[in-house]
């Protein structure tokens, strides 16, 4: 029951935003905008980049919502936490060269940090290498000196990980 | 394929996170629409990411928030009627406005250009015609001389 009630909410709230009604623009900036700063902070690691990357997220959340409804997404925030996530990595790609760097050994404040802390190390790289830097599967088995196919494998028992650490 | 092996197999995981690979996102589509149950799944999963995010949410600056809506304001206004990129600039006359200088059509230069060689023309035709005029009046003031002579050497 709670799940229909949640999605009718986020029909409406869908049909609100194409509309361009600025009061849902806000309920939706006031509810989301904290939990989608915190997984671009973890990806950029400092708050005036992630502040902008927020501020991009959010005008391109408002301006392109039809991408939302038209593309077979399932929930608004898995929607915009894949665009917050893409375009995070897409600022902290233009602003570093470094792959490896600044992977520091991260506090268990949130999810993805607690899930890769618990990662046996060359899981960890990899995950961080997919995730927090957005490489492809190729640029990441050039890095680690392995093939892309041991990459492809890494990742799928990282995610079958994943998959029992969210049902724990 | 087994859909309950390929549920456990992580993928959704991965698609929900933004790793999917392209095929393996192309597979996934296909298999949403052989198995709408996996909608309930992959929502299932996004659900219990997104109730962690908001309990684990980071406030950023309060000043944020106007910053944001002014640029989607400002972005907005005025709305984009029909994707008319052209009627979403704003032209800005960035001439000085000391009340020095006029701002004209093109059509002025032509017509300047052509003003110019006209006055070009005329200047030569004006010089050309006196210096006939000169050289006639020359050539009657010594036509009258001579028959002044030849009169009086007549007489």
């Amino acid at each position: 029951m709670q799940q229909s009630a949640v999605h009718i909410d986020e029909y409406i709230i869908t049909e609100r935003l194409i509309a361009g009604d600025p009061r849902t623009q806000e309920r939706v900036y006031d509810h989301y905008g904290p939990a989608l700063y915190s997984i671009i902070l973890q990806v950029v690691g400092d708050t005036r980049k992630a502040e902008d990357v927020l501020t991009k997220v959010f005008v391109r959340v408002f301006r392109n919502i039809h991408e939302y409804k038209g593309s077979g997404n399932t929930t608004l925030f898995g929607w915009m936490m894949r665009v917050a996530r893409e375009m995070a990595v897409q600022e902290a790609v233009d602003t570093e060269n470094d792959p490896l760097g600044n992977e520091v050994a991260k506090a268990d404040s949130n999810l993805l940090q607690r899930f890769s802390n618990k990662l046996p190390a060359q899981s960890r790289t990899i995950f961080h290498l997919c995730y927090y830097k957005g490489l492809p599967k190729e640029a990441v088995a050039r890095i680690l000196g392995i093939q892309p196919d041991e990459v492809m494998n890494h990742l799928r028992d990282i995610m079958v990980e994943f998959r029992k650490f969210l049902g724990e | 394929m087994d859909l309950n092996h390929y549920i456990q197999s992580g993928i959704i995981e991965s698609y929900v996170l933004g790793i999917a690979t392209v095929n393996e996102m192309e597979e996934l589509q296909h298999m949403r629409r052989l198995y709408p149950a996996l909608n309930a799944e992959i929502m299932a999963v996004e659900r219990r990411i997104e109730k962690t995010a908001l309990a684990e949410a980071v406030f950023p600056s309060p000043y944020l928030k106007e910053r944001i809506f002014q640029r989607i304001n400002w972005r907005d206004d005025p709305p984009p009627p029909h994707g008319d990129d052209q009627s979403r600039y704003t032209f800005i006359n960035i001439q000085s406005r000391d009340g020095q200088h006029i701002t004209v059509h093109k059509w002025w230069r032509l017509f300047f250009i052509i003003t110019f060689i006209l006055s070009k023309v005329c200047l030569f035709f004006a010089i050309y015609y006196y210096l006939k005029y000169q050289q006639s009046q020359e050539r009657k003031a010594e036509e009258k001389l001579r028959l002044h002579t030849e009169q009086v050497v007549g007489n």
